[in-house]
């Protein structure tokens, strides 16, 4: 648990890290659109597991 | 390994078995590049011939799915689907680019005990731009800033 706290903290602060830095370079990316690109790019390189298939379940919801 | 990993890995052992060439693309290859997606298929890019049209049968018995060709008369598209997922063949993509001119660029992706090639971020948004329809048109803003925060990076580490 501690050690999972650890890894999602440095990743949010490596996020902000980038945000900092390119934010300036792309004005017209949303900054909510930009924090999840770089979560989504950034997780991926530290061997997030990958989630993207989305599925129907048998009461008809969409679920990742 | 997350259940979509495993879908992958089956995937890819059922085309390392049938010896298909495939390059995937769409969102599923867009998620590989770490773009903030999801998809409900996983889209691939192959040769149109009949040696490819055998493999696909191939393909299917391996991964226990089922061959249909959904009408599509501009890409002719051939579909292997299970209850789980739907895996998609298309032989030409609506950018025109050549297979080996996307294969030039894609990338080699480890998956379970395989690997697959990927498509480059730029062939993908090519080919969604070009296909124009309204779900590819959905997802452009998100891919084009996914390319464009990862080109950034790389300058910014360079």
């Amino acid at each position: 648990m501690r050690k999972a706290l650890t890894k999602s903290a440095k990743l949010a602060r490596d996020i902000q890290q980038w945000q900092r830095k390119l934010a300036p370079q792309l004005p017209d990316v949303d900054a909510h659109d930009l924090h999840l690109i770089l979560w989504s790019l950034l997780r991926r390189k530290r061997g997030g597991h990958l989630h993207f298939l989305l599925r129907q379940r048998k009461d008809g919801a969409y679920v990742r | 390994m997350s259940a979509d990993e495993r879908v992958l890995a089956r995937i890819t052992t059922a085309l390392a078995a049938a010896k298909l060439e495939a390059i995937m693309v769409g969102n599923a290859a867009a998620a590989l590049h770490g773009a903030p997606i999801t998809t409900q298929d996983v889209d691939f890019f192959i040769r149109h011939t009949p040696r490819n049209l055998s493999k696909l049968k191939t393909f299917a018995s391996r991964f226990g799915g089922v061959l249909v060709q959904p009408y599509d008369p501009v890409s002719r598209m051939q579909r292997v689907m299970t209850t789980e997922v739907a895996v998609d063949f298309v032989f030409e993509l609506s950018s025109h680019k050549k297979f080996e001119s996307v294969r030039s660029r894609a990338t080699r992706v480890k998956i379970g005990n395989g690997a697959v090639w990927i498509a480059s971020l730029e062939d993908i948004v090519a080919a969604k731009e070009a296909a124009g329809r309204p779900k590819d048109k959905a997802t452009l803003p998100i891919l084009k800033d996914t390319l464009r925060t990862k080109q950034k990076m790389e300058k910014t580490t360079a």
